[in-house]
């Protein structure tokens, strides 16, 4: 069971809320691993988009993502690059 | 019977049941259910969830079908929430540990979401609650086995009762049913307020809960002249009200005689009255009460309606519709004046502070070819009557500049397409922004009239939001630094020989008409309803007394003193009207 974690910033300029959450718990649905991300010391299941938008994370603002599992390195690897740069590409100034 | 009172915005008297425009936001009761009955609870919350999640999907369809893609996110975003595994898990545990209802578990974990949410700074999050409200609703439908109804028929002459009112809720409603409207929030000033005046029944607004204590068809009496709401009265205050209806509607077809009558002073001074209009049924409200045209077309609703910015078509019928029922009078078109935040699925939104923000004249001009869109329509309807174009929220000459270069382009796309129009078209500026007001000589420059927006220009003046209980006060119209600015306003139209109305509330309130008569003042422009008032009162002054009044009124310190001086006026001029309003 492989385990990994990364600190990552927030890079979207409406911050973490509907949209952005849903796309996170439709892309770690694709993998079996748990995942979690952290805002200090609040923490939110990555397959729930209720608890993700609980974080109330702002753009520019730390997160940590945790995932435990068989394919923890790639859901990690996938989860960050939407944090870093993907819900800019994806949503643009759309909410 | 209960008598509730509020801020009456539309005076004249109604008897009608109650309608309400949203369901009942309330939680539902605590039901405790039997041990054994725990898996048939939680199994009836399960099919609910799955029932949600496919009548969400249904719609979704629909939604990516008619291309919405703002709608159909939401959409997405409920479903995430009722798929959400720790919803179900949460809901689950408080059915079998607390052997509460399916309905209750249901509302405590999700009103838990949304307060979680809703404490979130952010403005953007805390819309986001009232997303959980919408899944709760829609579950609780559900297990109470009502079928959809979202938009059941109206029976026959309803009052409406609601939270408030959107500009796009009033854009669909039935008005030919609408009698009346009672509010929770809202002002003097607010949405609600200014739809009812113009629609010419009353309103009461800001009573704090009423959407609470009425139910759909509870018998109500709305006063609007005193701002009382009567639930479920009795035999007694019901035969008195009825009475009362009849004597004020007496006085309505008193005030209808002067429909043919010109509106001027008793010293011979000639005004110009043009009525204000948002909805195509209102323009036959301003001929039957004798307005000489239209100085205020706000085109917003055909914006907001379907959530899709209209065609080119759409607004050119409804333009030319106008111009050529007011024949050789004018109608005076302002552009799209909304600001980003009020466009549904534009996608921009985000602005902490949207009345400083991209609105308006701002907004068109970021939108070249919405802007344009709009312009070619009116270009298209100039040649069937007098029309005008008026740009809301002007704060510097160049945005003047710019908005004429548009217009040029518009004529250049339409002499392409062999379509006539009226190419000396007039263009003219609301002045609604102080800094507008003062620099009204560089703006003379660019344009043919003003129109002063009183209601922004107060509140850009004043720094006060008017929707803001908390600060309302402050909303004074009579501020010395608001009559300065429009005495100002109205030196620079004589001095540059620029026509200069009024097409804000102010104009519109019998005590402030004589004052602006005696600053000058020729063009009023006011909502349809107000017409024979407003002429009423401007045929029982005289310009001469206006003139004194203006001066002395000028001369106030405080607003309230002002405001004092105006009333006492009204009353001696035409008391029937203040004892009446």
């Amino acid at each position: 069971m492989g385990k990994e974690s990364r600190v990552v910033r927030l890079n979207y300029e409406f911050g973490l809320h509907a949209r952005p959450a849903a796309k996170i718990v439709e892309i770690v649905s694709c993998f079996k691993s748990e995942v979690c991300i952290e805002k200090g010391k609040q923490q939110a299941r990555a397959r729930s988009v209720i608890e993700l938008l609980a974080l109330a994370a702002q753009n520019g603002e730390r997160l940590r993502i945790f995932a435990e599992g068989e394919d923890a390195e790639s859901a990690v690897e996938a989860v960050a690059s939407l944090f870093e740069h993907g819900f800019q590409e994806m949503f643009g100034r759309n909410l | 019977m209960e008598v509730r009172r509020g801020i009456g915005v539309s005076a004249g008297i109604v008897i009608a049941p109650a309608r309400l425009l949203e369901k009942s936001k309330m939680a539902p009761m605590k039901r405790l259910i039997e041990s054994g009955s725990v898996e048939g609870e939680i199994k009836r919350f399960r099919d609910a969830v799955t029932s949600a999640i496919s009548e969400l999907e249904a719609l979704r369809a629909q939604a990516s079908e008619t291309m919405k893609p703002e709608y159909a996110a939401i959409l997405d975003f409920h479903s995430a929430i009722l798929k959400d595994p720790s919803f179900d898990k949460e809901v689950g545990q408080k059915i079998r540990f607390n052997k509460v209802s399916a309905e209750y578990a249901v509302s405590r974990v999700l009103r838990r979401y949304a307060r979680s949410i809703s404490s979130a700074s952010d403005e953007l999050f805390r819309q986001r609650s009232s997303d959980i409200f919408e899944i709760e609703q829609r579950l609780l439908r559900i297990l109470s086995h009502e079928p959809l109804s979202e938009d059941e028929p109206i029976p026959d002459k309803v009052i409406f009762v609601g939270h408030d009112l959107a500009p796009a809720q009033v854009a669909s409603l039935d008005k030919s049913k609408v009698v009346g409207f009672v509010t929770d929030y809202g002002g003097k000033t607010s949405h609600a307020a200014i739809v009812a005046r113009a629609m010419g029944i009353p309103a009461v607004v800001g009573l704090g809960n009423i959407t609470q204590d009425v139910s759909n068809g509870d018998m109500l009496i709305i006063d609007g002249s005193k701002g009382l709401v009567i639930i479920d009265p009795d035999e007694r205050t019901l035969e008195r009200y009825k009475l009362l209806k009849q004597s004020y509607e007496q006085f309505e077809r008193q005030l209808l005689l002067l429909r043919n009558m010109p509106p001027e002073t008793l010293d011979g001074f000639r005004v110009q009255l043009l009525a204000n209009i948002e909805f195509q049924d209102e323009l036959s409200i301003a001929l039957k009460n004798g307005a000489e045209g239209i100085g205020l077309y706000r085109t917003e609703f055909l914006f907001l309606r379907e959530g899709l910015s209209p065609d080119e078509e759409e607004q050119y019928y409804a333009y030319r519709n106008a111009a050529v029922l007011m024949g050789d009078q004018p109608v005076v078109i302002r552009t799209l004046d909304l600001g980003a935040d009020k466009m549904p699925f534009d996608g921009s939104i985000g602005e902490d502070n949207p009345f400083l923000g991209c609105r308006s004249i701002r907004y068109t001009l970021s939108r070249p070819e919405l802007f344009k869109t709009q312009l070619r329509a009116i270009l298209r309807a100039s040649p069937y009557g007098n029309v005008k174009i008026m740009l809301p929220m002007v704060t510097t000459v160049e945005e003047v500049q710019r908005a004429k270069a548009f217009v040029e382009d518009a004529m250049e796309e339409l002499r392409e397409r062999s379509l006539p129009f009226n190419p000396e078209i007039e263009i003219g500026v609301m002045i609604e922004v102080p800094s507008a007001a003062l620099t009204a000589d560089i703006l003379a420059t660019e344009a043919k009239f003003f129109s002063i927006g009183t209601n922004d220009l107060i509140q850009y003046t004043l720094a006060v939001d008017r929707g803001n209980q908390a600060v309302a006060s402050l909303y004074q119209s009579a501020h010395p630094a608001v009559l300065r600015l429009l005495s100002h306003i109205l030196e620079v139209g004589r001095k540059h020989s620029i026509p200069v109305a009024m097409c804000g509330e102010m104009g519109a309130d019998v005590a402030y008409v004589p004052f602006l008569l005696g600053l000058g003042l020729e063009t009023l422009s006011i909502s349809p309803q107000h017409l024979l008032e407003i002429k009423k009162v401007i045929r029982s002054t005289t310009l001469r007394e206006a003139g004194e009044l203006a001066q002395r009124v000028l001369s106030c310190k405080e607003a309230s003193e002002a405001e004092n001086i105006l009333r006492e006026k009204v009353r001696s001029l035409v008391p029937q009207l203040v004892q009446s309003f």
